[in-house]
Parts: structure tokens; C-alpha cells; sequence
């Protein structure tokens, strides 16, 4: 049985993620003391000679049919794509808000849209998964790790009431 | 040392063990959670233990620093998601034997393997302690590039199946390992201008975005961790795989013992740490071992092998604070504080003028893993059930848990950002076969490989021919070639028994 056809845009993402930054960080120390850029240079050659020599090689195996530039495994299954966007933007939304939400009611927000997102149903199911995890993770970090996770609406009131 | 201060030391360390069960119970819990450690939370409890009495508050800080070794190995083995960097290895075939449906074998293997590789390693500590006190004084800065360098190789090699991407995505981690401040004039480098990266990238993001958030987001194209057969055996609610595993580790009791030994030696080496120590022993059972195709789909010697090197570490991070007064480690460092609070001097005149405390904590770590076991093994079949909860509830919950979680090392909201980011980072690699423990372990050694690479070329005055001016660092050098060799050595050798 033959082999399917190797995607190597996908192959090619770190590599070139690799390059740019050591560009980037090249860059940055350019007019630095050695003792700041000897790590640098040393490393960062390294690995610019490393994506080199896996460029080539994408390239030897585009041009000998074994594969194409292609993105699809990064993209596949397809069916899962929404879910995983979804989850995405919901976590960047998370974060975002996180400082005014505070962690309890933040957290309750966002597992009960990445549990929608996710297909859990029905939404009364939704919501108490949602309240359950978002209470207990909100006394866990901030009653009994201290961690220092943004306070909001929620945690104010629930101290106030305790005062 | 006596065998009547022994059976002493036995005894008073039996008498403390309402403070070492917390201590466990608290180390495994900690272990568990992804963004928190040993270190973080000896820090958060230190009012606690300068309080203590200093056999009591050194009698809790073991028996919670081994604990959290073993538990940073449950979440590596059941999601693929290591609670502690040490743990990383341990996801290598600890995960596919979960999604085999044998995740109670794996996880009591972990707990026998971590446990008597712990054991043995204090016991070798106990009896050989001023040797092994000298041998850290050997590696110095020129030894110590190289032998990071070959940790790094050496993950590269096992970790991905393609070298190359290996070795780029360790020397990327490496890359990444460098943003911040440099450490001769502070000045910053790689940081896209943001403030919180001048101190470097925060390594407990980067562990939860590589690792948790990068697989929630794979978990999310399946409905379970498991499916057919598998999950019919994961079902199975009776102790077999318990015991299964606990006659596989008898019967391969000498994998644990020079494991331990491993992670013992690598973690006299100030630096080095579990995360190295354990890819190194997982590296060396694969390399020994009748069967290395079959390391990275499911193979219990490599869960023995990894949770064994990240165990053994645990007396050797400690042999250095002991014996010489330099502390192995960070969490070494905060023992070291509470030690000299309450008057206590380390190096070598602590084992003759307060030889009770200097053997009695390694007394103390043993008596700390005989607890661990008795009271970790029974859960294992309990805690394998979690592979049944479908993934439409572990991906919110796992994603949007750890990356609160990525708060907690700095209290920066930044931080949580970082973890997103590691966590496309992760995804990306996951999918295209560089793998994210070389990354890791890339970052995680940056700034150490930094740190001794510019005291060396300093010492030379930037003549980097002094990384091969030493007979250590040379032998390491031919280790490192050998090692880069070897799988190419072995799939020519393959192909050619292949060919007619």
C-alpha cells in the first residue's frame, strides 16, 4: 500500500515560526556586548542551519511527488474545526475579561459557552456543570491556594456577606 | 553512621507521621494540578514551617516535595497532561497505554516505579553521601553546557520520530529559553517590547499551554479518551490491572533500581533536574531494551523508566544542600531557607555536629514513600475512571482550568495570554509530528544553558574552544555524537536485515 501524500506547508509552520524568531531575536541583540549575544548566535545559527537543511528536504520532497505544500492535517478533521475555534475564542474572551469578571463569575461564563460549543445538552445541564466546576475551582484558587486571581462582582459580594 | 542511630532515626521520623501524611496528601494534589509545585507552594506554607519545629518543618517539605513527583505522573498518564515538567516523559507511553484502556496498570506502575526508584535512591544516598556530596564539585561550567546540550539531544532523539524535528523543536524551546533580560547587563532581548517577558518566558504557561491546552484542543476531533475494547477494559471495575502492574514492576525490579540510580546522579547536578533526568533514564531503558519500536505506544518499562529518573532526583537535589551548602534546585533553596532560619549550617560539619537531622531527613523521605504507596496504590483504580467523562466536558474544563492556573506562578493576567499562545504553539507541533516535550525542555534550559555558556566563554575570553578543554566534557561530546548516530546506525542496520 502506498503512502498518502505528505502535507509539507504543515511540516514547514515550526520551522518557519523557528526562523522568524531567531531573525527577531538576532536582531534584537545586534549591537549588544558579546557576553549578551554569544547564546544567541551560538543556538540561533544551529537552528537557521536545522530549518535549512528541512526546507530542503520539503523541497527535494515536493519536487519527487511524495507530498504537496499543503495545510490540511493542522485543519483536519474539518468537523472538528468549529469546536476548536470556538474554544479559542472563548479562552482569548476568558482572559480578556477575566479582570472585571473576576475568576468565579468569568470562569461560570466561559465553561457554560465552551460547553455549548462543545455540544453538551441540554442547557439546564449546561449551567449547573458550568456553576459546579466555576465554584470549586473558585474556592480552590482563591480560598485555599491564595493565588491572587482577579475578584470580581461575585467574590466581592460572597466577602462582603461574610463580613 | 551507626546501625543504633539508624533504628534512632527510624523511630523518631515513625513518630512524626501526622505531619508526613498531610505532607503527601497536599504533594500529590499539588503534583497534580498543572501550575503548581513543590516550590510555589513550599513559598505559600512557609509561614507555617518557620514555625515548626525544624524536624517537623523538614519531615513535611520531603514527604510533600516526593509526593509531588508522584502526582505530577497522574495527569501525564490519564490526559496526556504532565502536572510537573518532570512528568513529561512519562506522557511518552503512559498515555497510550490510558487510551489502550490500561490506565489503572499504568498509573500503579507509575506509583511502584516512582515509589521503590524513590526508595532505592535514599537508601544509595544514606550509605554513599559523602561521595556523592564531591561529585557535583566535578561538573563546572564548561561540563555543564555539554551536558545539557546532550539532555536536549537526547530528547530530541526520543521524543520525536523524526530527528531533525526533534532537534529543531529543542533548539526552538532553547530560542524562546533566551527572551529576557540578559544576565551580565540586563539588557532585553526577544520580548516584542512587553515588560513581563524581561525576566524570561514563565515556565509554568509554557508547561500548561505545551501540554494542556495544545492536547484539550486535540482532544476535541474525538467524543472519548478511549473507544471499543479499550474503554470495555477501562470500564472494568475490579482490581487486575492493579495487580497486573504491580507483578510486571516486581518482575522488572531492576529497571526501578538503576532508574533511581539515574535520577539520583542527575540530581546531585545542580540545574540538570527531573525533567532531564527523567527523558535521560526513559533514553537509556529504550536504548537497552529487546523492544525499542515499542517505546512510545504504550511500553510499561517506559513509564518505569520515566517516573524512576524523576523520582531518583528527588535525595540527589538534596545531596548538595547537605553536604556542601549549595542548594540543587529551587525547591532545595526554599528548604535551605527554612533551615538556616532556624539556625541549622549547611555543609559537611551538619553531619557531625547534627548527624539526627543530616540522615534523618533521608530517614524521613523513605518512611514519606512507604506512606506514599500504602496510600496511593488503592485510588489507582478509582482515578483511571476519569478516561470515561466524554471530552465535550474534559476540553472547557481542562482549557479554561489550566489557563486560570497560568496565573498563579506570577499573578500576571499576561501570563494566561502566554499560555494561549504555547498552546497554538503545542497544537501545531502535536499535529505535525515536532514534539512539544522538546520544546519544553528547551525552554526550561535557556537560561541555565545561557547562564554557563557565558561563564565559560568569559573564563576563555570568548574563545569557545574551552568547551572542549575538559576530559569530562569531551567524553560528553562523544556521548552527544553517538547519540545523534544511533538511530540512523539502527534503521540502516534494520533496513539491511530487511533487504533479501
Amino acid at each position: 500500500m502506498s503512502e498518502p501524500p505528505k502535507a509539507y506547508g504543515a511540516d514547514l509552520v515550526i520551522p518557519v515560526l523557528a526562523a522568524a524568531f531567531t531573525i527577531y531575536f538576532l536582531y534584537t541583540i545586534a549591537g549588544l556586548e558579546w557576553e549578551a549575544k554569544a547564546n544567541g548566535i551560538f543556538v540561533g545559527v544551529a537552528l537557521l542551519a536545522l530549518v535549512a537543511v528541512q526546507v530542503v528536504r520539503s523541497v527535494i520532497g515536493i519536487a519527487r511527488g511524495r507530498g504537496r505544500l499543503t495545510f490540511g492535517p493542522l485543519l483536519e478533521p474539518r468537523e472538528a474545526l468549529p469546536r476548536r475555534l470556538g474554544m479559542m475564542a472563548i479562552t482569548i474572551a476568558f482572559v480578556i475579561t477575566v479582570p472585571w469578571l473576576g475568576l468565579g463569575l468569568g470562569l461560570f461564563i466561559a465553561l457554560a459557552a465552551g460547553f455549548a460549543v462543545m455540544g453538551v445538552r441540554p442547557w439546564r445541564r449546561v449551567l449547573l456543570t458550568s456553576f459546579i466546576v466555576a465554584a470549586v475551582s473558585t474556592v480552590l484558587f482563591n480560598a485555599v491556594l491564595d493565588t491572587g486571581l482577579p475578584k470580581g462582582p461575585v467574590e466581592k459580594l460572597v466577602e462582603r456577606i461574610a463580613r | 553512621m551507626t546501625w543504633d542511630l539508624l533504628g534512632q532515626l527510624f523511630a523518631s521520623q515513625l513518630a512524626l507521621w501526622w505531619i508526613i501524611w498531610p505532607g503527601i496528601l497536599l504533594g500529590i494534589v499539588v503534583g497534580f494540578l498543572p501550575g503548581f509545585n513543590a516550590e510555589n507552594t513550599l513559598i505559600m506554607l512557609l509561614p507555617l514551617t518557620l514555625a515548626m519545629p525544624v524536624e517537623h518543618a523538614f519531615a513535611f517539605m520531603t514527604s510533600l516535595y516526593c509526593a509531588t513527583h508522584l502526582g505530577g505522573g497522574i495527569p501525564a498518564i490519564l490526559v496526556r497532561i504532565p502536572g510537573t515538567p518532570g512528568a513529561a516523559a512519562t506522557t511518552l507511553d503512559g498515555y497510550p497505554l490510558t487510551q489502550q484502556g490500561r490506565g489503572q496498570f499504568a498509573l500503579t506502575l507509575s506509583f511502584v516505579g516512582s515509589v521503590f526508584s524513590g526508595l532505592i535512591a535514599c537508601v544509595v544516598t544514606v550509605a554513599l553521601l559523602p561521595w556523592l556530596s564531591v561529585m557535583g564539585l566535578y561538573l563546572r561550567s564548561v561540563e555543564m553546557v555539554v551536558v545539557m546540550l546532550f539532555g536536549l539531544t537526547l530528547i530530541a532523539v526520543i521524543a520525536a520520530k523524526d530527528t531533525l524535528k526533534g532537534l529543531i523543536a529543542g533548539l526552538f524551546g532553547l530560542m524562546i529559553g533566551m527572551i529576557g533580560a540578559d544576565h551580565i547587563y540586563n539588557t532585553p532581548r526577544g520580548t516584542f517590547g512587553f515588560l513581563e517577558l524581561y525576566d524570561g518566558v514563565p515556565l509554568v504557561p509554557a508547561l500548561i499551554g505545551l501540554f494542556a491546552v495544545s492536547e484539550a484542543l486535540m482532544m476535541a476531533e474525538r467524543r472519548l479518551i478511549t473507544g471499543g475494547d479499550a474503554r470495555a477494559s477501562a470500564t472494568r471495575h475490579d482490581w487486575g490491572q492493579t495487580l497486573e502492574a504491580m507483578r510486571y514492576a516486581a518482575k522488572h525490579w531492576w529497571q526501578i533500581v538503576w532508574t533511581g540510580l539515574v535520577g539520583l546522579v542527575i540530581g546531585i547536578v545542580p540545574g540538570a533536574g527531573a525533567s532531564i533526568a527523567s527523558f535521560v533514564a526513559y533514553q537509556q531503558s529504550r536504548m537497552w531494551s529487546k523492544h525499542p519500536e515499542r517505546y512510545g505506544t504504550g511500553e510499561p518499562d517506559g513509564v518505569i523508566a520515566a517516573e524512576g529518573g524523576n523520582n531518583g532526583v528527588c535525595s540527589g537535589t538534596l545531596v548538595p544542600m547537605m553536604a556542601l551548602g549549595v542548594p540543587g534546585g529551587s525547591t532545595a533553596a526554599v528548604m535551605m531557607i527554612v533551615l538556616q532560619y532556624h539556625g541549622m549550617v549547611m555543609g559537611p560539619q551538619l553531619f557531625t555536629d547534627n548527624p539526627q537531622l543530616a540522615y534523618g531527613v533521608f530517614v524521613g523521605m523513605l518512611l514519606s514513600y512507604l506512606f506514599m504507596i500504602l496510600t496511593i496504590v488503592p485510588l489507582a483504580r478509582y482515578m483511571s475512571r476519569i478516561v470515561l467523562i466524554e471530552t465535550i466536558y474534559l476540553v472547557p474544563i481542562i482549557i479554561l482550568i489550566t489557563v486560570a492556573a497560568a496565573f498563579s506562578e506570577r499573578q500576571y493576567v499576561f501570563d494566561m495570554g502566554v499560555a494561549i499562545v504555547f498552546g497554538l504553539i503545542g497544537y501545531i507541533a502535536n499535529k505535525t509530528g515536532y514534539h512539544v516535550a522538546a520544546i519544553l525542555i528547551g525552554v526550561i534550559l535557556g537560561p541555565i544553558f545561557e547562564k554557563y555558556l557565558v561563564r565559560a566563554l568569559r573564563l576563555s575570553e570568548g574563545d569557545p574552544m574551552i568547551l572542549f578543554s575538559s576530559t569530562i566534557a569531551n567524553v560528553l561530546w562523544v556521548f552527544l555524537v553517538l547519540s545523534l548516530l544511533f538511530p540512523a546506525f539502527r534503521a540502516w542496520r534494520a533496513r539491511r536485515k530487511a533487504s533479501p
